[in-house]
């Protein structure tokens, strides 16, 4: 019998949004007739329409580190402009709308933001040339687009960490200059607004990047752990020139293994995920054209093909012996890459005949399916989690500023929602569950391999279903039958490890009591559904 | 005009012959001193090193610079960990250096076991310990000399591989800087090079690969040019950027298609390099072994050029003078030997200001670094990770001892020309006239260098090239023992003075002592429990300053040692140039009074025998002065000591007659 537990112990339990709602009706309504307690207030407002928005991902990285492309690539639709040299010079806040328009929001407060056509985003975002005035008074541009995913999350789009803007006119130069400087720190002011990092690098990670990832995590408000943060190894398709690399993506994913072997990036992100990100939005955006220019290149032996596309600039001279005009071969170069066009020659060559199934073959080289679906799952998951533990530092940080300036009334009401606000921080066991996290992620906790898989399985890191944070090999297909007995004996271990204070310091003591609580709730539920089953 | 190759195999030529003229009069010392400064000469090293940011494809590079396929291990997942080292020899030998700093030992192994010592995949940390790997290989690019320097990338998660790759900078002949053609100069990448390279080495070519993955390479090589032109303050035009496909090389290897090879733009790289090699090595190469056949030359000359002048209807009283003068510098020159002569004092109390004067300044280094220590604890990018602080102060501290040691070594070679001068010893190599005797001086008083005749020119500019060996002795020193030796002999070494490897031991002890603590110190801070960080600063601030104080200990003791063996090495030096003019004296009164014994036919006679080789050593000499004055000429701008910062291409021009073709 295979049954699926999910749904119904959501009644069981009180789901947490439920509860947090409650709380800030309640807190809205006593704030919100004190003239002390206007400023509180509009804060409580700011966080409840937060908490109803979609998570918020900034993208960040040093320059040319492929920001641009990979949004691309995720939105599957070349919406952000990209270039040879820095591009990105403004920030872009992409967000979910029926309409596709800009909304252009200024440094200076009190100039209104301004609606622009989507079209001339191109224009506002890449290196200025004119206008610099302008363009240097944007603090950002809201992009609102029609795109399935930017209802889940809303993607900042950041410039390019460290770029010194020296390579322009002498005119522009001395704009840019100034406002080069200031980029870096204006992008770790938008971070504070994001819920979550994805940082992108290429090659492999620097001291550097490890250094700027520290200060842009210390800027996420008090969050500074991999829950919140992604690696993302990006122009995995350039592997494609090294000889001795036949499939980029695995070699990318070994990579990115190793790197997660070094303490210092362990503490930095969550995972790292490889992406291909030039194939992605090349396979995604192939249009009927491309199709028949690779046709026309799956004409041509393999040797000559091979020779003139093991290098760019061979691929795109005129040939005699080569009809296909060198201005069309440049088209499908910049559209797929050296290496979605070596693919998509091998594929033609065995069989692919159409334009749909040679786009969904590329994609499996690309790793971007594996990397929309850990963005869903990984943020997604804990979306309310993550925005709740935020607000509720902010609020926290709040209390504390105000409560010496409040007397009375004003300063029993502030007492009273921050109170309350505590109490479902302390009470929530998914708080707790997020802590003991966060402590594994800080290497504070001194469990052994196994334990670790079950934190991180229980925790909900594999999925939130019962049978995947018990580690079923069944995943949510797992039977109650067969998760009773799994439950059962690990609360026993873990309420035993919990007891095991003599030979474990105070920090693993502590997590495995949350642990062997988490573990009890898991049983609980897995009775109750057994109860409902067999009634 | 001739280029460097020709130029140096006419010095060469002229070697032979004043080697013979050395064989004829059974002057041995002589004989082995020139035949010596004609192998250095002729195996002069050219040291190339390649440097950058780690994974930007340096190892690549250089298999496809020297057509090797793999010979240094290449892969997108393999980082390089090790400094390499590839020169010429007659047979494939492939070294590495293992062990700690002082008792090291070096091991062969064969091609395939490279990846196990060099690569951070396979030697992960490096728990093999090894320090280097040095290969020689019969490969016909590196024929000439050259010697390319493989380093591991700057910048990644690994501190040692970049203060490794820092040392071996300063005494670079060229320095090839790396960078992936997409990834664009970053401000890092600049004050890199403008901090730790153009300071030392202006002999940079930027090397951009990785362009056969890129159609539109050259609007990304303008925009770094522009970058590099207002970082460095130089015209773009003077900057050398080529853009490289090491595995469009590797593809003609393999395949054996021109168009690859054209489409790798490797024969310009290669170009490029010999080029400057020879532009700038050339002249202080050519002119200190050019010093040193004037100066045997006049040796030489001086017996036979006056026993000849005897014979030329001289009065008994003018050649009575002759004798006198003669033994009076004889004289001189013997009590220049003794213990008690003036420049011995002069030279250990000259070195005993430069030895204060560097004590003190290592004082306000450490100072300095005190200072900066508190400054990085203070710092909330460090909070999290103190231990980086320990790394970042030893980084500090082999800046400020590179830079000192530099300075050690100008005021030693000023030091150096000063005692020189003031023992008469500097008297002009390319005179004409031996018996210009007038110039021995021997007076501290009437001491003066007259820095404007050719000939001094051309003896400061060659012994610029000599003194490097000190700067190349402190990179030696950086690792002691044989490395200091391989590494020391990292300059242009030569003829006498500073030998690398004995002052590179000295400091590699300090050096090693200071990055063997500095480990220590980063385990010490590490073990300070991380939640009590905000208690622990006290704690890290006192391992710290504990860090400092040995540190300085080590250095100044160091620096004592050095003074002493520079001292050593300048008074053998010193010691044997007297001895040299003295025998030279000795020959030329001993031939004087042979000649006055003669009668007259004999005399007839005897100057007819003189007149031929006398004549040959005089067109020999005439030789070496047109040279010199042609090597000068052409390097006028440059000013020895002061070293302008001054660009590649610049100088290109300067020296444009020095280019092969």
């Amino acid at each position: 019998m295979i049954m699926a537990v999910g749904p119904m112990t959501e009644n069981i339990i009180k789901p947490l949004k439920d509860e947090v709602d409650e709380l800030f009706e309640f807190a809205l309504n006593r704030t919100a007739n004190t003239a002390d307690l206007k400023s509180f207030h509009q804060l409580l407002e700011r966080s409840q329409q937060r908490l109803q928005e979609p998570m918020r991902v900034a993208i960040v990285g040093l320059i040319k580190a492929g920001k641009s492309t990979l949004i691309n690539s995720l939105l599957g639709q070349s919406i952000v402009a990209t270039g040879s040299v820095e591009a990105t010079f403004n920030i872009n806040w992409l967000k979910y709308g029926d309409t596709s328009r800009l909304v252009v929001h200024f440094k200076n407060d009190r100039q209104s933001p301004e609606l622009k056509s989507f079209a001339q985003l191109a224009a506002l975002t890449l290196r200025p040339e004119q206008h610099q005035d302008y363009l240097l008074s944007i603090k950002y541009i809201e992009v609102f687009h029609d795109n399935e995913l930017l209802k889940t999350i809303n993607i900042i789009d950041t410039p390019g960490l460290n770029s010194t803007y020296e390579d322009d006119s002498d005119n522009t130069k001395q704009f840019l200059s100034i406002h080069g400087e200031k980029l870096t720190e204006i992008t770790k002011e938008q971070v504070t607004n994001a819920d979550a990092v994805m940082y992108l690098f290429s090659h492999s990670l620097g001291q550097l990047d490890a250094n700027l990832l520290e200060q842009l995590q210390q800027s996420l408000v008090g969050n500074a752990t991999p829950i919140n943060a992604i690696g993302v190894l990006t122009k995995v398709d350039f592997y494609s020139s090294d000889p001795n690399v036949t499939d980029p993506l695995a070699t990318a994913i070994d990579v990115a293994q190793e790197l997660q072997e070094n303490p210092l990036v362990r503490r930095l992100f969550y995972t790292i995920k490889p992406v291909c990100g030039l194939l992605s939005i090349g396979a995604k955006t192939l249009t009927e054209e491309h199709w028949q220019i690779l046709i026309a290149l799956a004409q041509l032996s393999p040797d000559r093909f091979q020779a003139i596309s093991r290098n760019a600039n061979k691929f795109i001279k005129p040939y005699e012996d080569i009809s296909i005009p060198h201005h069309q071969r440049e088209k499908i170069l910049a559209q797929l890459g050296q290496y979605g066009i070596a693919l998509a020659y091998d594929y033609l060559k065995t069989g692919v005949s159409s334009r749909a199934e040679l786009t969904s073959k590329l994609l499996e080289h690309t790793g971007i399916t594996e990397l929309q679906q850990l963005i869903l799952a990984h943020f997604g998951n804990r979306s309310i989690l993550i925005k709740l533990d935020i607000i509720l530092q902010q609020i926290a940080t709040f209390y504390f500023q105000e409560r010496q300036y409040l007397t009375g009334s004003s300063l029993v009401i502030l007492e009273e929602i921050s109170g309350k606000l505590e109490n479902l921080r302390s009470r929530q066991h998914a708080f707790q569950e997020l802590d003991v996290l966060r402590s594994y992620y800080d290497q504070k906790l001194n469990f052994d391999s196994n334990e670790i898989e079950q934190l991180l399985q229980i925790t909900g890191e594999y999925g939130k279903s019962c049978g995947e944070r018990l580690g079923m090999v069944e995943g949510e297909n797992a039977s109650v039958d067969k998760m009773l007995p799994i439950a059962l004996e690990r609360v026993r271990y873990w309420q035993a490890r919990a007891d095991d204070y003599m030979v474990s310091d105070r920090a693993t003591v502590k997590a495995a009591t949350v642990l062997a609580r988490s573990y009890e709730r898991i049983l609980y539920r897995v009775q109750k559904a057994k109860e409902y089953l067999y009634i | 005009m001739l280029n460097f190759q020709q130029t140096k195999s006419q010095v060469l030529h002229l070697f032979d012959n004043v080697i013979a003229a050395a064989k004829t009069q059974s002057n041995i010392s002589l004989q082995t001193q020139l035949e010596a400064a004609r192998q250095h000469l002729a195996e002069e090293k050219i040291y190339v090193v390649v440097c950058g940011e780690f994974k930007q494809g340096k190892s690549s590079l250089i298999n496809a610079l020297i057509d090797e396929q793999n010979l240094f291990p290449v892969d997108v997942k393999i980082t390089t960990n090790l400094v390499s080292t590839i020169s010429y020899a007659d047979r494939e030998k492939i070294t590495v250096v293992l062990g700690d700093i002082g008792t090291e030992q070096s091991k062969q192994i064969n091609r395939s076991e490279i990846a196990e010592y060099v690569t951070e995949q396979q030697n992960q940390g490096n728990y093999q310990n090894a320090k280097m790997l040095i290969v020689e290989s019969p490969n016909p690019y590196l024929k000439d000399g050259l010697v390319l320097v493989d380093t591991p990338g700057i910048g990644s998660l690994n501190a040692e591989h970049t203060a490794l790759t820092y040392s071996f900078i300063p005494n670079a002949d060229v320095v090839l800087f790396i960078s992936d053609i997409q990834a664009p100069f970053k401000v890092e990448d600049l004050t890199f090079i403008k901090e730790k390279i153009t300071p030392h080495c202006q002999n940079i070519i930027f090397v951009v690969t990785k362009v056969d993955a890129i159609t539109n390479y050259q609007q990304i090589i303008d925009s770094n040019r522009a970058k590099l032109s207002t970082a460095l303050n130089i015209p773009a035009d003077e900057i050398w950027i080529i853009p490289v496909s090491s595995k469009a090389k590797q593809d003609y290897l393999k395949y054996q298609d021109l168009e690859d090879l054209e489409e790798s733009h490797f024969s310009q790289l290669q170009e490029r390099i010999l080029s400057l090699v020879k532009e700038k090595r050339g002249q202080s190469l050519l002119l200190k072994a050019l010093t040193e056949l004037g100066k045997s030359l006049t040796q030489i000359k001086r017996p036979l050029e006056v026993e000849w002048q005897s014979y030329q209807q001289h009065s008994q009283q003018e050649l009575d003078k002759w004798e006198q003068d003669i033994k009076t510098t004889q004289k001189r020159l013997q009590d220049l030997l003794q213990n008690n002569a003036e420049w011995q004092t002069y030279l250990r109390d000259g070195l005993e200001n430069i030895r204060t004067d560097a004590q003190n300044e290592f004082r306000s280094i450490f100072v300095k670094l005190q200072r900066q220590s508190s400054k990085y604890l203070d710092d909330p990018v460090f909070i999290n990770n103190p231990q980086q602080i320990a790394t970042l102060l030893e980084s500090d501290i082999d800046a400020e001892t590179i830079g000192l040691s530099r300075n050690l070594n100008s005021k030693s070679i000023s030091l150096y020309g000063e005692i020189e001068a003031q023992s008469g010893l500097n008297f002009n190599p390319f005179a004409a006239n031996c018996l210009d005797s007038e110039r021995a001086h021997f007076a501290l008083e009437e001491f003066q260098i007259d820095k404007t005749s050719i000939a001094d020119k051309a003896v400061v500019l060659g012994r610029s090239g000599t003194f490097n060996a000190g700067a190349g002795a402190f990179v030696g020193g950086l690792f002691g023992g044989i490395l200091g030796g391989i590494v020391g002999g990292f300059t242009t070494g030569g003829v006498g003075i500073f030998s690398g490897m004995t002052v590179g031991g000295q400091w590699g002890s300090a050096i090693g002592g200071v990055a063997g603590s500095a480990k220590g110190t980063v385990d010490g801070i590490k073990q300070i429990p991380k939640q009590e960080q905000g208690l622990a600063k006290q704690e890290i601030s006192k391992i710290l300053r504990q860090f400092l104080e040995d540190s300085q200990h080590l250095c100044s003791q160091a620096l004592n040692k050095v003074i002493k063996t520079i001292e050593r090495s300048m008074r053998d030096e010193l010691t044997s140039q007297i001895k040299g003019q003295k025998e030279s004296y000795d020959r030329t009164l001993e031939s004087l009074q042979q000649a006055r014994k003669l009668s007259q036919e004999q005399a007839t006679h005897r100057a007819s025998q003189l007149k031929i080789p006398l004549q040959q050593l005089i067109q020999i000499q005439q030789e070496v002065e047109q040279l010199v004055i042609a090597i000068v000429d052409r390097s006028a701008p440059h000013q020895p000591h002061q070293s302008a910062p001054k660009m590649t291409a610049a100088s290109g021009n300067d020296y444009g007659g020095w280019a092969d073709d």
